[in-house]
């Protein structure tokens, strides 16, 4: 696997609801970027160690995009990058792949981040997706215009009913006859449950800890998973999660992941924080 | 004429004083891509036990001021498959390997350092006697300084290729300690594992990281390490390899000024995967303006002595 660093130049930093949508130069990595990869950011300012890990929201040509919200004084620094500042990258991480034709994505939040490239991948090269994208209001629905211009089939939840329609993003999974219920009509037009294809799911601990119960333990579906990250080549095994099997084991986010096989994780190890 | 940073230490020829540290450097191959392994004398593997580990619960890391703290846990593949699809991957490599011990006690050091004796590809031995994360072994083998003598000796006895111990920093007399640590038979001492440190996160008031306590490296260590070194290149002479917050090559020469034959680099990875080949460039540099004959005649060379 081949990782580079290189030095990107901002060329675009626009408002999208609470966060920032970061437009870089950065031709080595756009070359090589797949679906569902990250790149690790340096954040511009001295005492940062850790660069931050962040997905890939969309790659072509010479340009990346990154989709990131402040949720700390790193990120916070890195979305207050101009144009024309230079911005350290290195990547892409992580395993990249498209997405099966018929992959049913739900997002969380700014778990649309992960999710939009493998989703707009599989638009673009004319391959069936769909999309259930929740979020507790409509400044944390992100890139609705980007989703807007891709022929997906494209579904908006919001908790405060804000945006979109009103619940959770899990109650409109099509294909779940138990919860899907709100959507229904749509899902018996299928022959077999969408979800039986793949659903890949990107958002909070909770949301994950929602789609088990609701796709059951049968259910085959991805997680993309976020820890708290070092190395980013698999060398520091800082960013784990609990493994099913062996008992007790675990798999690094940054060499197996980020998109991981759900039924994998031991979610019960796990918790529900983030 | 370009000057020379070649340096023996700890029984080995190496081509630069910089080494990749255990733990940050993987397997050794990780980093081909981001890390000029050209620039690099030496790789210390990630710490093997006899078998599998599989280290803490995650959160494993969190960033400090000046520094990051880890709670791995020394997660390792283990002996078997460290030997069968670990080191044969490691041919190609242009530096030397030098493999990372761990133990629960001085059999399973003992039996690591015997099986690793026969792999040719490793060409010196690091025994890690310093974790903070692991209840069993780690750090408080150097709390016992007799009984450390006695482990050292045990993997001498079946090393069979140069040693080195890799010391805690947080000690009440690491001299005593590296006195034992060469009494056993040492040819080198790392100095020094991370300092056991907590990340405390207000806003859900929980610690950071899954094992609560880790160990604490970057900057923030160094000028606690660069004291140890010091005083135990002053009172023992011994070779000592200096760990903790080299990030570039002032930082590499002060820990060589202290006494240090070879510095690791580890944490700075992370930050700048390009550490390692500025830090070489930097001490040629280095040493070509200060007109040394080469990189070793700067060992402990610092002027005056303590008043």
């Amino acid at each position: 696997m081949t990782h580079v660093r290189e030095i990107a130049t901002v060329i675009g930093n626009d408002a999208d609801g609470d966060a920032r949508l970061l437009r870089l130069g950065a031709p080595r990595i756009a070359a090589a970027a797949r679906p569902f990869q990250f790149v690790l950011a340096k954040v511009p300012a001295a005492g940062f160690l850790l660069r931050r890990p962040l997905s890939v929201f969309d790659a072509g040509g010479d340009e990346i995009e990154l989709l990131i919200r402040p949720v700390g004084e790193g990120t916070g620094r890195l979305c207050c990058l101009a144009p024309g500042e230079g911005c350290d990258l290195a990547g892409p991480f992580g395993r990249g792949f498209d997405a099966p034709g018929g992959s049913v994505f739900v997002a969380g939040g700014i778990g649309i981040a992960g999710l939009f490239f493998a989703l707009a991948t599989a638009a673009r090269s004319g391959r069936k997706a769909e999309l259930v994208y929740g979020a507790r209001t409509a400044a944390q629905l992100h890139a609705k215009r980007q989703i807007g211009e891709l022929n997906v089939d494209a579904t908006f939840v919001t908790e405060d009913g804000s945006g979109g329609l009103k619940g959770l993003a899990i109650e409109y999974i099509p294909g779940v006859p138990s919860t899907g219920t709100k959507l229904l009509s749509r899902a018996l037009e299928e022959d077999l449950p969408r979800y039986a294809k793949a659903v890949i799911a990107c958002g909070p601990r909770a949301m994950y800890a929602a789609l088990r119960k609701v796709l059951g333990d049968d259910a085959q579906w991805y997680a993309l998973m976020e820890e708290r990250m070092a190395c980013g080549v698999g060398a520091c095994r800082s960013c784990v999660v609990p493994a099913r099997e062996p008992a007790g084991s675990y798999v690094a986010v940054c060499e197996e992941g980020p998109l991981v096989d759900a039924t994998a994780v031991d979610w019960d190890r796990l918790g529900d924080e983030i | 004429m370009s000057a020379d940073i070649r340096i023996e230490a700890g029984g080995l020829e190496l081509a630069t004083p910089v080494i990749l540290a255990s733990g940050c450097a993987g397997y050794g191959d990780e980093w081909l891509g981001l890390v000029d392994l050209d620039a690099v004398g030496a790789v210390v593997l990630k710490g093997v036990s006899l078998e599998p580990w599989p280290g803490n619960a995650p959160p494993r890391v969190a960033e400090a001021p000046a520094g990051v703290i880890n709670a791995v846990g020394l997660e390792n593949v283990g002996l078997g498959a460290l030997v069968r699809e670990k080191l044969p991957a490691l041919g190609g490599l242009p530096c030397k390997v030098v493999a990372n011990v761990v133990g629960r006690d001085r059999d399973e050091y003992r039996d690591v350092c015997a099986a690793l004796a026969a792999e040719k590809r490793v060409d010196a031995l690091e025994l890690n006697v310093s974790c903070p994360n692991v209840g069993a072994g780690g750090m408080a083998f150097c709390a016992d300084a007799e009984g450390l003598r006695e482990l050292v000796r045990d993997c001498r006895d079946v090393a069979g290729k140069p040693l080195w111990v890799k010391l805690a920093p947080m000690v009440t007399d690491i001299v005593a300690v590296a006195r034992a640590v060469l009494d056993g038979g040492a040819d080198a001492l790392t100095i020094a594992n991370t300092v056991p440190a907590m990340a405390v996160d207000v806003d859900r008031r929980r610690a950071v990281l899954g094992n609560v306590y880790g160990g604490l490296s970057g900057p923030a260590v160094r000028p606690i390490n660069l004291r140890l070194v010091h005083l135990v290149y002053e009172e023992t002479g011994a070779d000592i390899i200096a760990s903790g917050g080299v990030d570039g090559w002032r930082a590499a020469a002060a820990y060589i000024l202290a006494g240090a034959r070879a510095v690791q680099v580890g944490t700075a990875l992370f930050d700048n995967p390009a550490a390692p080949a500025e830090i070489a460039a930097g001490l040629k540099e280095y040493v070509e303006r200060e007109m040394f004959d080469g990189l070793s005649f700067l060992v402990g060379k610092l002027r005056g002595d303590r008043k």
